[in-house]
């Protein structure tokens, strides 16, 4: 049975993701991030020596943590977990110090040019409230991206992650991404050298 | 099998130039008072002459720094949030009362320590009658020592949040590091005390002062040395996210060349055998201690948010 409280999450099967960058393009015509944020992107490396060779495609955005540090950090407590688990900037009360922006192990956060705050994913709330996917799930073409209740044992997320291996990023780190990958080749070594 | 990056997004770090100004002008500050302190703290009757002038440059070195947080911030006006939001789990929250009750404290000091000496300041008339007054008050010395103990401790605290600042962010290898409060706060006094050293050399300077003070400044890059040894051992054989730290360290210039080069290595043989005959090479010494401190500044925030994309 699901618990009264919700804990939204999500899983990116990166075996249906094909680098189309809908949802980088749908997710900055939805929220309107400037030209030099990104609040979703797609990562993309090159593994292997030719002719074995594969292109991997590892979507990111926020990964609405558990322990998110940006929270921790936040000297104005602008940064803040919401009851349903879905990590959010208080806009106004941002000063806009960038400390978040670098605390943030995942470079999931931005300085809005514009509005000059710290701005990110917010699973699009205001989506998410009306009962509507965020919009790169929506349009997501390879159906990579499963948007859910992470509380609620039926729900299609938490099927999919019974049902799958799942990682994390830097687990390591302790932050209890909400984020989870499939078959992800996400431990892969910096550019330049890594082997 | 190797893993080359085809599109690999990082989004850009809000943190500029005025980040480490700011980390080095405070630190400046700080040290130019610790120098002031071993006489009204540590009673160095030595240090007795330098004690003011060092409490002045400290106070001087700290006028840019509120400026400096401030441009930094993308919403100055919103300033006043830090003080009627505390989160007393951000360090930041920690320092804006630190980087308020600081130089408050150091002008009570310096009004004090001015009236202790004889020496009147007509900028600081008022804080110097209160501190008349509240002298006239005090029944014996300890007042002042007090005084002097309270203002050491909170800016040995507002130098030290900044290592901490850094030192809390999760998976950044060159900050992350129990090493960074020593390295930051041996650099300060470092800095200081080559500031103080100019100062002094441009009074009436005493043999006997200026070698102790040259004394000190060896130490503390004898100190850092150590720290940046001890700062390549454990990055380098820690981890791999360590070893490419490491690598962006020593590929860069500000770093090897400006800090360790120009900022600790000549410096310790410019100032070695220290003499008043040798005046322009004490000053060049203390002026290459003081650029070196800087620039540590800039490598280890540059070079720091520039490994951490690395990882994300």
């Amino acid at each position: 049975m699901p618990t009264e409280k919700k804990r939204y999450g999500m899983v990116i099967d990166t075996r249906k993701c094909v680098g189309c960058m809908s949802c980088t393009i749908s997710c900055k015509m939805e929220n309107g991030v400037t030209y030099d944020g990104f609040r979703s992107w797609v990562d993309m490396t090159e593994r292997g020596v030719f002719p074995k060779v594969k292109r991997n495609f590892i979507p990111k955005l926020c990964n609405h943590c558990e322990n998110a540090p940006c929270v921790t950090v936040c000297p104005v407590k602008a940064s803040y977990k919401n009851e349903d688990g879905i990590v959010l900037v208080n806009q106004k009360r941002c000063i806009g110090c960038g400390y978040c922006i670098v605390a943030c192990p995942y470079s999931a956060r931005y300085l809005h040019e514009g509005l000059k705050v710290a701005d990110k994913c917010t699973f699009c709330d205001h989506r998410v409230e009306l009962g509507l996917e965020p919009a790169c799930v929506h349009n997501c073409m390879g159906k990579a991206r499963i948007f859910g209740d992470l509380n609620d044992p039926l729900s299609e997320i938490s099927q999919y992650i019974t049902l799958n291996g799942v990682q994390t990023l830097r687990p390591d780190l302790g932050t209890n991404p909400h984020i989870f990958y499939i078959d992800a080749e996400i431990n892969k070594l910096p550019n330049k050298g890594g082997k | 099998m190797s893993t080359h990056d085809v599109y690999v997004v990082v989004n850009a770090s809000p943190w500029n130039y005025l980040v480490p100004l700011y980390i080095f002008f405070k630190g400046l500050s700080v040290g130019a008072l610790c120098i002031s302190a071993l006489y009204t703290v540590f009673r160095s009757e030595r240090f007795k002459t330098l004690a003011f002038p060092a409490a002045i440059t400290s106070l001087l070195a700290f006028i840019p720094v509120p400026f400096l947080l401030l441009a930094d911030l993308h919403q100055p006006l919103r300033f006043w949030h830090l003080l009627v939001n505390f989160n007393p789990m951000s360090v930041i929250s920690w320092g804006t009362w630190l980087i308020i009750l600081y130089p408050l404290c150091l002008l009570w000091y310096i009004a004090r320590l001015a009236l202790s000496q004889g020496i009147s300041i007509p900028v600081l008339k008022g804080v110097q009658e209160s501190a008349s007054t509240s002298q006239s008050q005090s029944t014996s010395g300890f007042g002042f020592r007090g005084l002097s103990i309270l203002t050491l401790s909170l800016a040995l605290l507002a130098d030290l949040y900044t290592a901490f600042l850094l030192g809390v962010v999760k998976g950044n290898v060159l900050w992350n590091s129990a090493l960074l409060p020593g390295y930051f706060l041996t650099s300060a006094v470092v800095t200081g005390a080559a500031l103080v050293l100019i100062v002094y050399l441009n009074k009436k300077p005493e043999e006997k002062t200026v070698r102790t003070l040259v004394k000190i400044i060896q130490g503390a890059l004898a100190l850092e040395i150590f720290f940046v040894i001890s700062q390549w051992i454990t990055l380098g054989a820690t981890s791999l996210q360590g070893q490419k730290a490491l690598e962006l360290l020593w590929k860069d210039p500000v770093y090897l060349i400006g800090d360790i080069l120009l900022g600790i290595l000549v410096p310790l043989v410019l100032l070695n055998k220290p003499s008043l005959n040798k005046k322009p090479v004490l000053m060049i010494g203390a002026l290459l201690v003081i650029l070196g401190g800087l620039l540590l500044r800039f490598s280890i925030v540059g070079v720091g948010i520039q490994a951490a994309g690395l990882w994300n």
